[in-house]
């Protein structure tokens, strides 16, 4: 039997509509969901082996989402859901600054090292990864972090984002994202998992039908998105299944070959 | 009997103003003509330095102004290895005054520097600013792109600024001569390649010193005659000299210069005031204690020495040390170095060790 804890915000919604449809298919395998704002999960602080809430508000997610007081240090896994470190979230870096690869254009030009390192520095300012050095203090479980999904074509609110397609230099965006979460989780000993890819529908977007029907959290219970541009964030069970299949598959075999 | 030295005050007299004074706290070493507080806007520039007195006025919540902040998430000791925070904008060091005036000339466009895209492995550098991308960029092209943007943001420290400290550091520099542009460091240290028939050694004069401030001082002011001047001269000594001479004999001339110019201009005019940091480093009164064993570096007693009379002359050495801000913002706020760090300055200069044998 293996003991999955999942940590995350708004982004858990499709983890927890996909368990849903799979975990028949993970008899050995139980999930516990820990879901709050994500202004919200700043608020744990380590404590005699767990994660505990510092806020009233937390504690009361907390208590809906999973009926625990605390996140305790004894799962075999950890997943680490959304919780701010996402490319649209790279924006103050990549919406002022431009590494060597990019086109000239009025972002302040910097090395590809400099540009790096200011990434490695946004991805390890995330909650995401605040929130893993905080596990790391109370287990040394493998840790999966899961950024959040990317936005669908119906997200055109991202200035950057829209420049790197239009210019055809969408990959060179997603591969100084993806090293740098790689690099920082790898100092974690954590793995970072980027969406499946059979869920793009473009190197930087995720396919409109996995948006389909996104629910978002509300006092711990899931109720749809009615703003469009959320919508367009935030995805439905299909994606979740996607994701969380790849990930459990991932460990399983990663079990059963240690 | 009567003297023209009856009625002196005592920091007229070597035994008063001196001897019996504490050397961290020399009274009346410094008196300002123009006040200089928190709320002052402050651009620096100069030779390495100069970043001393950016950091410390950064920790005591000083407002510097900072043309071309960091990127957000890049971490205090990365910007400071890129050149960010170290003064009001990416520059790196100006060790001369012609550097200096060079620079504002080239940002409003009176002024093109020559063969300034160094090489070294395949690399591409910036000549006139080879230390804010160590390990420099992939193209030529990219070096005159970044230079490009770096010189657009220039003018704003004239605009936003209310104080402009320069430190001087150098008259030694190395100049292209069929143009004239000088360089901060000499072809083939950093980068570039060294070539007798281009490249010329140059030993600035009073005169050429005195000119180019005074070149540079009318700049400024053309657009923002309210700008006020501080000059200090940086107290460190020449790693090298190329001029023949003992290194020490060589330092000496070099800061007798900057100090004169210095004390000339402060003399002439009255936006312009001298910080007497040169004087509180290297003065018979510290015994040498505030440099470290190389005889070179200022130790951060020595750094915390000069700042803690600026400071007290301006009123505001009782602030406390304030920590950075974070950086998390959507806001692109810099993130200079810490001054935990203090003793740590990026100095490209210090490279010439290298060639010492």
């Amino acid at each position: 039997m293996s003991r999955v804890c999942v940590i995350g915000n708004s982004h858990i919604s499709a983890l927890v509509l996909g368990w849903r449809e799979i975990a028949r298919d993970h008899a050995q395998t139980t999930l516990e969901f820990f879901a709050a704002p994500g202004t919200k999960v700043n608020r744990f602080k380590v404590s005699r082996g767990s994660l505990v809430p510092r806020s009233a508000t937390l504690r009361k997610f907390l208590a809906v989402t999973s009926q625990q007081k605390t996140i305790s240090g004894d799962y075999d896994i950890y997943l680490i859901c959304g919780l701010r470190l996402g490319v649209l979230h790279m924006a103050p870096l990549f919406g002022r600054f431009r590494p060597e690869a990019l086109t000239p254009d009025e972002r302040a030009p910097l090395s590809n090292e400099c540009f790096a390192r200011s990434l490695i520095g946004c991805v390890s300012a995330s909650l995401a990864v605040e929130t893993v050095r905080k596990l790391r203090e109370i287990t040394s479980a493998p840790i999966a972090v899961i950024p959040d999904p990317l936005p669908t074509k119906n997200y055109a609110e991202c200035d950057f984002l829209n420049r790197a397609e239009e210019r055809g230099e969408a990959e060179t965006v997603a591969s100084f994202f993806e090293a740098a979460c790689v690099a920082v989780c790898a100092g974690l000993n954590a793995e970072c998992h980027f969406q499946p890819s059979s869920t793009k529908s473009a190197i930087l977007r995720t396919d409109v039908t996995y948006s389909e029907g996104a629910m978002r959290l509300r006092t711990g219970s899931a109720v749809e998105h009615r703003n469009p541009l959320s919508i367009a964030r935030h995805m439905n069970g299909t994606y979740g299944a996607l994701v969380l299949r790849e990930i459990l598959g991932t460990s399983a075999s990663r079990s059963n070959s240690e | 009997m009567r003297s023209p030295y009856t009625n002196l005050p005592p920091r007229a007299f070597w035994r008063t103003g001196v001897t019996s004074q504490e050397p961290e706290s020399i009274a009346e070493l410094y008196r300002p003509k123009f006040p200089i507080t928190s709320r002052t806007r402050v651009a620096t520039a100069g030779s390495c330095f100069a970043q001393h007195i950016a950091k410390h006025l950064r920790a005591r919540a000083f407002s510097v102004v900072d043309a071309e902040p960091a990127p957000a998430g890049l971490d205090a000791n990365s910007a400071a290895q890129f050149g960010f925070g170290l003064y009001s904008a990416r520059y790196g060091n100006i060790y001369t005054a012609r550097q200096l005036l060079q620079l504002f000339r080239e940002a409003e466009g009176t002024f093109r520097p020559a063969d300034f895209v160094w090489q070294k492995d395949g690399r591409y550098f910036d000549a006139m600013r080879p230390s804010v991308e160590p390990g420099g960029l992939s193209k030529a092209d990219f070096v005159r792109n970044c230079r490009a943007y770096h010189l657009r943001h220039l003018p704003a420290i004239f605009e936003t600024s209310d104080v402009f400290v320069f430190t001087l550091g150098l008259t030694e520099t190395w100049m292209h001569a069929p143009s004239g542009t000088v360089y901060p460091t000499a072809p083939g240290t950093i980068a570039g390649c060294y070539d007798p028939a281009v490249h010329q050694f140059r030993n600035l004069t009073f005169q050429e010193v005195y000119g180019d401030l005074v070149e540079f001082i009318a700049l400024a002011e053309r657009q923002n005659p309210d700008l006020v001047f501080l000059l200090t001269v940086s107290p460190v000594p020449l790693t090298a000299t190329a001029t023949g001479n003992h290194v020490l004999a060589a330092t000496t001339y070099s800061k007798s210069v900057l100090r004169a110019v210095a004390g000339q201009l402060s003399e002439e005019r009255e936006n312009v005031d001298y910080f007497p940091s040169y004087e509180i480093i290297t003065g018979a009164q510290s015994r040498g204690r505030f440099f470290s064993d190389n005889l070179r570096s200022v130790t951060p007693q020595g750094v915390s020495a000069v700042m803690d009379v600026f400071f007290a002359a301006h009123g505001t050495g009782e602030i406390p040390l304030q920590p950075w801000p974070v950086d998390d913002t959507e806001q692109h706020a810099s993130s200079p170095p810490s001054y935990n760090d203090e003793d740590e300055v990026v100095c490209e200069e210090i490279l010439l060790d290298a060639f010492a044998g």
